[in-house]
C-alpha cells in the first residue's frame, strides 16, 4: 500500500510541477531560515559553558543603593575577591581580573621579535577557576609572582617558534619591564567570552595601579569558584555584606551570579528593559517558528486548494475499501516526503547563505552534524511534516465518497473561515515584521546621527607606550607638528564604554550626607576636550597657561545636576581628602552606548594611556605614515598599530546593527513565503470560479469587473490582517525601543507605509492569476463542465 | 442476500427537506441482476449509495446476508464494503496517477492480499476482462470502453458478492456498451448478484427484473423472460 500511496503522490507531484515547485520551494527557503537561526542560537546558548566546573562557577556582582535608585554592576573592588576567600564561607577560590578590554594591545618582545598581543591581569587562582587548558605550567604557581606571565600556544610559537622549554625565558614588555614565562595556556576557544593571549599577575596590577588597592574604586571582575556542594543562596546570604563589613558602606551588596549565564543575560536590572543577548536569542528563535509557522501554513492551504484535484483519488480509494485512518496516514506520510524533500533543498540553500550568515552575524558558525544537530533535525522535519501534513489530511479524509466522486466539495463555512484565518494569520506576521524592520532601521539612523558630544570621525588612537610613555609631551608636541594633525592629547579612557568609576571619595558644600554620587573618571592630558571637539559649556578646559591645574577638574552637566551645584565654576571639591577647583563644565557627550543615560562624570589631569590624535580627512594615509615614522622614532621595535574612534562607536551597535541586517532578510523571506502561498491560493480560486468567471462574461462582465471580483476577497483578509497587525507591531516596537535611553518616536507613517506595501504586494501578487483567469475565453471553461 | 424495509432517507438544506427514500421496501435474492430505472430525482442513486454502504438511511432496516447494517458506522460498513461490493460508476473513475494494473490492484492492496497473489489475480481478472496487453497504460492513454472494462475489472477483482453498476455504459457508445453488459451478464451468471441503476431501456433487458421509481418509492416491478 505504501507503494501505491507512494507513486500516487509522486506521479501527482510531477503532473503539476507549478504547485510543487511553490510547495517545495515555500517550505525549503522556510526551512532554510529557521537552520540558520537554529545554528545561530545553538552558537550563542554555547558561550561560556566550556568550563569543567561550569557549575559552580560564578561573577561576582556588586549592588549599590544610592538615592533610592539601584544600580549592578560586575565592576567591583580589587580587594573583592581576597576579602571573599578569606571571610566567606563556600569559596575554594577567587580571582580578580583586569579585563583584556580595558587595554590597548601590549607589544612583547623576545630577541628581535616584536608582537602586538592582548592581555589581562588575573588573580593566583585564575587558573583554577577557568579550566582553561594548561600545556606548560602548575595552575596552582603559575602566578605566584608578580614577573610571571603566562602565554598562549599560538603567542609562544610567534615569539620563540616553539611551546617547548620557555618556561622562565624573559620576555619584555612594551620595552621596558621584563616578564619570565611561567607557563603556555592552549589558545582560548572560540566559545569563551574572555578572549586573551597572555596573562600578568592581578598583584602586579595593584602594584601599578593604586586605586586597584582601594574599595572606594570600582573596576576589576571579581570570579569566584565555590566549594563543591555549596548552596548558592546561602553563599550569597554570607557574601552580600562582605563590603560593608570591610567598609561600612551598607549601601553596597555584593551576590555571585551563574557565570555562564552571564554571556546571554548580560544585563542585571538596571532599570532597563533589555535583558541582554537572550533577548535577541529568543526574538530569533520566535521568528524562526514563525517562519515555519507560515511556510506550514502555505503547505496547508496549497495541499487543501489542491484537494479538489485530488477528490477522485480519495473517493475511489474509499469505494474500493480504504478507512480513514489510512487515508490520513497517506497523506501525512506524503507531507512527511515532501518536508524531507524540502529539508535537503533547505540544507543546500543554508549552505549557499551560511558565509553571508556569518558576515552579517561575525560568527564562524559551520553546517556539522552532530547528535545534537541531527535529533534537533528529525523533531524540526517531523514536526513540519506533520504540522503542515495534519490539517490537508484530515480535511481530506473526511468526505463523503459519493459527492467526492460527483466533483461536489461542499466547502463547510468552518473550512473557509480556516482557510481564511490561515491567509490572515500569515499576513499579520509579514506585517509586523514589515513594521519591525522600519523602526529597527529607523532607530540605527538616529543612533548613528545622535551627535556623540565629540567628534567620532577622525580621531585615531595609538597606545602610549615604550618610550612615548616616559616622554609624552614632547611626542604629543611633535605629533602637533605633523601635517594633517589638527591637534592632540591622551586618555587613560576608552571613550567608548564604560572605564574605571568610583563612588564615595568626593565630599563638596551641599553634599547630601544621605546619599552619593558615582562618577566616571576621565583621566586626560591638555588638549583633550579641544582635541576631542568637546564643547565647554563654562568655564574652561584644562591649560597649560595656568599653573595650578593638576589640582582642577572639569564636571559634565549631568555631574553638576547630580551634585545639584550652582555656579559649579570656581567651587572647591575635596577629592580623596585633597582640594580640588572644578575650573569648568563641559557639555555632556555619550561615553556609552545610547542604550544608557549619560552618567556624571569628570576629568582630571593625568597624561598616558592612550594618545588621542584629531586627523584632517583629506590625505590621511600621507598622515597616518608621517605618525608612524615619528612612532618609530620613539619606539623603535614596537609594531605601529592605531584605530579609528568610530570604529569602537559603531562596535557598540553590532549587534543592533547585526538585527538590523537579519531582520531585513528575515522579513523579506517571510513575505516572499506568504506571497508564494497567497499565488498558489489565488490560482486555486480562480480555477475553482472557472466556470462562474465564464458564465459571467457571456453575460457581459469585463476583464476588470471581473479582476476586482477576485482581487476583492483577498483584499478583505489582508484588510483584517492590517487590523490585526498594526497594534501589535506597534506595541513591540514601543516595547523594543524602551531598551534605549534614547530613541526615536514612533511614526504613524511608519504604520501607513507597511500597510499600503501589503496591500501592494498582495495586490501585485494575485493579479497574474486574476488577470490570467479574466481574460481566459468563456467558450473553454463552459465546455469543459 | 438484501433485504430493506420501510427505508427512509431525507435530505435538509436550511430551507427545503428532500424526501430522497420514502419508507422503501425491496428486496434482492443471491445470484439476482436486477436493474433499477425512473427519472432523475427519484432516489436511485441514493438507494445506490445506501445499498453500497456509502452512505446510512435515517430510518428502515437494511439487512445484508441476514446482518443488519443500517446503524453501522463508516468503519464497520468500510470492512464489510471492501469485502463484498464492487462498484462500476457511468464516469469510470479510474485514478490518473495509476496504470490499468495499478487501479485494478488497488481493492486488493486494502484488503491485505500479499504482492505475488495480487500479481496473479490481476493478471487474471485483466485477462478475462481481454486488455492485458493494455497493462501499463495510464487511464487517460484508453477509449471509453477500454475503462469501462478496467472499472469492471476492479469491481471484480476481490471477487466480491455484489456489483452495484451505476449507469455503466452512459458514457460509452452502443458497441462499447454492449460488451460491458455482455461482461456484467457473464458475472451474473457466474454468481455475482448485479444491481444496476440505468435510464436505458435495453440494458435493463439484460437483467431478470427490473424495479421503476418514483419519488422515493417502487411503482413498478417487471420480470423480465
Amino acid at each position: 500500500m505504501f507503494r501505491t500511496n507512494l507513486k500516487i503522490a509522486w506521479r501527482n507531484l510531477i503532473k503539476d510541477k507549478q504547485f510543487t515547485f511553490i510547495h517545495v520551494l515555500g517550505l525549503s527557503a522556510g526551512l532554510a531560515c529557521v537552520l540558520l537561526i537554529f545554528l545561530w542560537v545553538h552558537d550563542e546558548s554555547g558561550y561560556d559553558k566550556i568550563f569543567a566546573n561550569d557549575d559552580r562557577l560564578y561573577q561576582l556582582m556588586e549592588r549599590r543603593t544610592y538615592d533610592g535608585e539601584v544600580n549592578t554592576s560586575e565592576a567591583s573592588s580589587g580587594l573583592l575577591s581576597d576579602a571573599v576567600k578569606q571571610q566567606v564561607q563556600g569559596a575554594e577560590y577567587t580571582a580578580a581580573v583586569a579585563p583584556a578590554g580595558w587595554f590597548p594591545k601590549y607589544t612583547l618582545s623576545s630577541g628581535d621579535k616584536n608582537i602586538k598581543a592582548s592581555g589581562q591581569y588575573v588573580g593566583p587562582d585564575y587558573f583554577n577557576i577557568f579550566s582553561f587548558k594548561l600545556i606548560e605550567g602548575d595552575k596552582n604557581k603559575i602566578l605566584e609572582n608578580k614577573s610571571s606571565i603566562v602565554i598562549s600556544d599560538e603567542l609562544a610559537k610567534k615569539l620563540f617558534g616553539t611551546t617547548e622549554n620557555i618556561i622562565g625565558k624573559p620576555l619584555r614588555f612594551d620595552q621596558d619591564t621584563t616578564f619570565y614565562v611561567s607557563g603556555v595556556f592552549e589558545k582560548i576557544p572560540e566559545h569563551s567570552s574572555q578572549q586573551f593571549d597572555f596573562v600578568l599577575s592581578f598583584e602586579y596590577f595593584k602594584s601599578i595601579k593604586e586605586w586597584v588597592t582601594r574599595w572606594s574604586d570600582s573596576g576589576p571582575l571579581n570570579y569566584v569558584l565555590l566549594n563543591k556542594g555549596t548552596d548558592l543562596n546561602a553563599f550569597n546570604k554570607n557574601v552580600a555584606d562582605v563590603i560593608t563589613f570591610n567598609t561600612g558602606d551598607s549601601a553596597r551588596k555584593v551576590f555571585g551570579t551563574r557565570f555562564s549565564d552571564l554571556y546571554l543575560h548580560n544585563n542585571y536590572g538596571n532599570n532597563a528593559t533589555s535583558e541582554g543577548r537572550i533577548e535577541y536569542v529568543r526574538l530569533f528563535s520566535l521568528l524562526a517558528i514563525f517562519i515555519l509557522v507560515i511556510a506550514c501554513i502555505n503547505f496547508m492551504n496549497l495541499s487543501t486548494a489542491k484537494a479538489s484535484r485530488r477528490l477522485k483519488e480519495i473517493g475511489i480509494k474509499k469505494v474500493v475499501g480504504a478507512g480513514r485512518k489510512q487515508l490520513i496516514f497517506q497523506f501525512l506520510a506524503e507531507s512527511l516526503l515532501l518536508t524531507l524533500g524540502a529539508t535537503v533543498f533547505a540544507v543546500g540553500i543554508a549552505l549557499a547563505l551560511l558565509p553571508a550568515f556569518n558576515q552579517i552575524t561575525g560568527k564562524q558558525i559551520s553546517l556539522h552534524f552532530d547528535t545534537t544537530i541531527i535529533i534537533y533535525f528529525i523533531a524540526i522535519i517531523l514536526c513540519t511534516g506533520l504540522l503542515a501534513g495534519s490539517y490537508p489530511a484530515l480535511y481530506l479524509s473526511k468526505f463523503n465518497p459519493l459527492s467526492v466522486l460527483k466533483g461536489k466539495l461542499n466547502t463547510s463555512v468552518a473550512e473557509i473561515v480556516s482557510r481564511k484565518g490561515l491567509v490572515v494569520f500569515q499576513f499579520t506576521l509579514s506585517t509586523i515584521l514589515i513594521v519591525a524592520v522600519m523602526v529597527i532601521y529607523q532607530q540605527m539612523q538616529f543612533i548613528q546621527n545622535t551627535e556623540a558630544g565629540y567628534d567620532k570621525n577622525n580621531i585615531l588612537r595609538l597606545s602610549a607606550e615604550g618610550n612615548i610613555r616616559d616622554k609624552e609631551e614632547a611626542f604629543i608636541a611633535e605629533l602637533k607638528n605633523v601635517p594633517g594633525v589638527a591637534n592632540a592629547s591622551s586618555t587613560y579612557h576608552q571613550i567608548v564604554g564604560r572605564g574605571y568609576n568610583h563612588g564615595g571619595g568626593m565630599e563638596w558644600q551641599g553634599k547630601d550626607p544621605n546619599s552619593d554620587v558615582s562618577f566616571d573618571v576621565f583621566e586626560v592630558d591638555y588638549d583633550f576636550v579641544e582635541t576631542m571637539g568637546m564643547k565647554i559649556k563654562e568655564g574652561r578646559s584644562f591649560s597649560r597657561s595656568f599653573g595650578s591645574d593638576s589640582a582642577a577638574i572639569v564636571l559634565n552637566e549631568t555631574a553638576v545636576k547630580a551634585m545639584r551645584l550652582k555656579d559649579p565654576v570656581g567651587k572647591t571639591i575635596r577629592r580623596f581628602g585633597k582640594n580640588i577647583q572644578v575650573i569648568g563644565v563641559v557639555k555632556d557627550f555619550h561615553f556609552e552606548s545610547l542604550h544608557e543615560s549619560i552618567r556624571p562624570g569628570y576629568m582630571f589631569l593625568w597624561p598616558g594611556g592612550t594618545i588621542v590624535a584629531s586627523v584632517q580627512s583629506n590625505h590621511q594615509r600621507q598622515t597616518i605614515a608621517a605618525i608612524e615614522r615619528l612612532y618609530g622614532k620613539y619606539n623603535p621595535g614596537f609594531p605601529f598599530t592605531f584605530n579609528f574612534l568610530d570604529e569602537a562607536y559603531q562596535k557598540q551597535y553590532d549587534s543592533e546593527t547585526r538585527i538590523s541586517a537579519l531582520s531585513k532578510y528575515f522579513a523579506g523571506l517571510a513575505i516572499v513565503i506568504s506571497c508564494l502561498g497567497l499565488f498558489g491560493l489565488a490560482a486555486f480560486t480562480a480555477q475553482k470560479r472557472r466556470k462562474e468567471i465564464g458564465v459571467r462574461k457571456v453575460v457581459g462582465a469585463s476583464v476588470v469587473n471581473i479582476t476586482t471580483m477576485l482581487s476583492k476577497d483577498f483584499l478583505r483578509l489582508i484588510f483584517i490582517s492590517l487590523a490585526i497587525a498594526l497594534p501589535v507591531s506597534w506595541w513591540l516596537m514601543s516595547n523594543w525601543l524602551q531598551g534605549f535611553a534614547y530613541r526615536i518616536s514612533l511614526a504613524p507613517y511608519v504604520f501607513v507605509i507597511a500597510g499600503i506595501s501589503v496591500i501592494l504586494i498582495t495586490l501585485f501578487t494575485i493579479s497574474f492569476q486574476s488577470i490570467k483567469a479574466a481574460i481566459a475565453n468563456p467558450v473553454k471553461s463552459l465546455r469543459t463542465e | 442476500m438484501i433485504r430493506i424495509t420501510h427505508l427512509e432517507k431525507v435530505y435538509r438544506t436550511d430551507e427545503v427537506e428532500t424526501v430522497a427514500l420514502n419508507k422503501l421496501t425491496i428486496e434482492v435474492k443471491e445470484g439476482e441482476f436486477v436493474a433499477i430505472m425512473g427519472p432523475s430525482g427519484c432516489g436511485k442513486s441514493t438507494l445506490l449509495n445506501i445499498l453500497g454502504l456509502l452512505d446510512d438511511p435515517d430510518s428502515g432496516s437494511f439487512m445484508f446476508n441476514g446482518i443488519e447494517v443500517a446503524k453501522f458506522n463508516e468503519r464497520k460498513r468500510a470492512d464489510l464494503r471492501k469485502r463484498n461490493i464492487g462498484f462500476v460508476f457511468q464516469s469510470f473513475n479510474l485514478i490518473d496517477e495509476l496504470t490499468v494494473f495499478e487501479n485494478v490492484e488497488l481493492p486488493l492492496i486494502y484488503t491485505g492480499v500479499k504482492a505475488a497473489e495480487r500479481k496473479k489475480r490481476v493478471e487474471a481478472v485483466l485477462d478475462k476482462m481481454q486488455i492485458m496487453h493494455r497493462r501499463n497504460h495510464y487511464p487517460q492513454q484508453l477509449s471509453g470502453g477500454q475503462q469501462q472494462r478496467v472499472a469492471v475489472a476492479r469491481a471484480v477483482v476481490n471477487n466480491p458478492k455484489l456489483i452495484l453498476a451505476d449507469e455503466p455504459t452512459g458514457n460509452l457508445d452502443s458497441s462499447n456498451g454492449n460488451e460491458v453488459m455482455q461482461l456484467l451478464t457473464d458475472l451474473n451468471e457466474q454468481g455475482t448478484t448485479i444491481i444496476m441503476v440505468t435510464h436505458s431501456e435495453h440494458d435493463a433487458r439484460y437483467s431478470h427484473r427490473i424495479i421503476r421509481m418514483l419519488d422515493g418509492q417502487t411503482v413498478l416491478e417487471n420480470i423480465m423472460v
